[in-house]
């Protein structure tokens, strides 16, 4: 093995993980049903504020059911489920910790200003976020699995 | 396996290929492989029941919603000897830089 031959191998090897993790490619739909899943639980937080009819553990247990049949649908599309790695958790957990600073702020201050459907707001501000950080946070996870 | 370890049987193109997709995932269906492969179907599957039968990668099929899906995933052992393969040739490529010129 000359050092020639070992530089071409180190190149197609980086050539080939570029290309499966751009491959790697959210359709547009998963964003827009997550924002919708988080839209729906604001929403049920202003019809059934004391938890009285479905209860919060069904309307939570089924938020979660939902968002993990949109990734799996999203990587079955994608034919990719990239690795998870210690930094793809820390970005994640770093998004979660925001989407809950946001939920706790946004319920915290509608309610404090007294605004009609608290709730409902506080999940229109998240579906907002989750819209906006989509495309960042994607590439954000694609990137630290770049060697 | 942590250090460099230069690999004879991975270091056939088609199979380093088919190793770099899959490190960064935690597995690859056979249609994404063979389409950015540019290769056939027959041609990747030689390569993968080779890869498959060395231990290095795993191989499951599902049938759902009555399509067929074949995942193609490295295994723990896969993964460390192509890591150890990778540092192998990145030793090469530094040692030849070490050297002094003529």
């Amino acid at each position: 093995m000359n050092p020639q031959e070992a530089q071409l191998a180190l190149q197609d090897i980086h050539a080939r993980s570029q290309q499966v993790v751009r491959k790697a490619r959210l359709p547009w739909w998963h964003p827009v049903g997550e924002a919708i899943c988080i839209f729906a639980l604001g929403a049920a937080g202003d019809l059934d504020p004391d938890g009285d009819g479905v209860g919060f553990e069904v309307v939570w247990g089924a938020y979660i059911l939902l968002q993990l049949a949109l990734d799996e649908a999203a990587e079955r599309r994608m034919g990719i489920r990239l690795r998870r790695t210690a930094r793809t958790t820390a970005l994640n957990i770093a998004y979660i910790l925001l989407m809950l600073t946001v939920l706790i702020v946004g319920a915290w201050g509608f309610n404090q200003l007294d605004v009609p459907l608290p709730a409902t707001l506080t999940g229109a501000c998240l579906a907002a976020l989750t819209l906006l950080l989509a495309k960042p946070m994607h590439r954000a996870r694609q990137a630290s699995l770049r060697r | 396996m942590t250090g460099a370890h230069f690999d004879e049987f991975i270091h056939v193109p088609a199979r380093l290929s088919i190793l770099a997709m899959l490190a960064p995932t935690d597995w690859v269906e056979f249609r994404v492989l063979r389409d950015h492969l540019g290769t056939s179907d027959s041609a990747l599957s030689k390569q993968i029941s080779a890869l498959n039968d060395a231990g290095y990668v795993d191989v499951r099929k599902e049938r759902l919603h009555g399509q067929r899906s074949t995942r193609i995933r490295l295994t723990p052992h896969g993964r460390a000897a192509f890591q150890a393969h990778a540092l192998a040739l990145e030793e090469i490529v530094a040692a030849a830089r070490k050297k002094p010129g003529p």
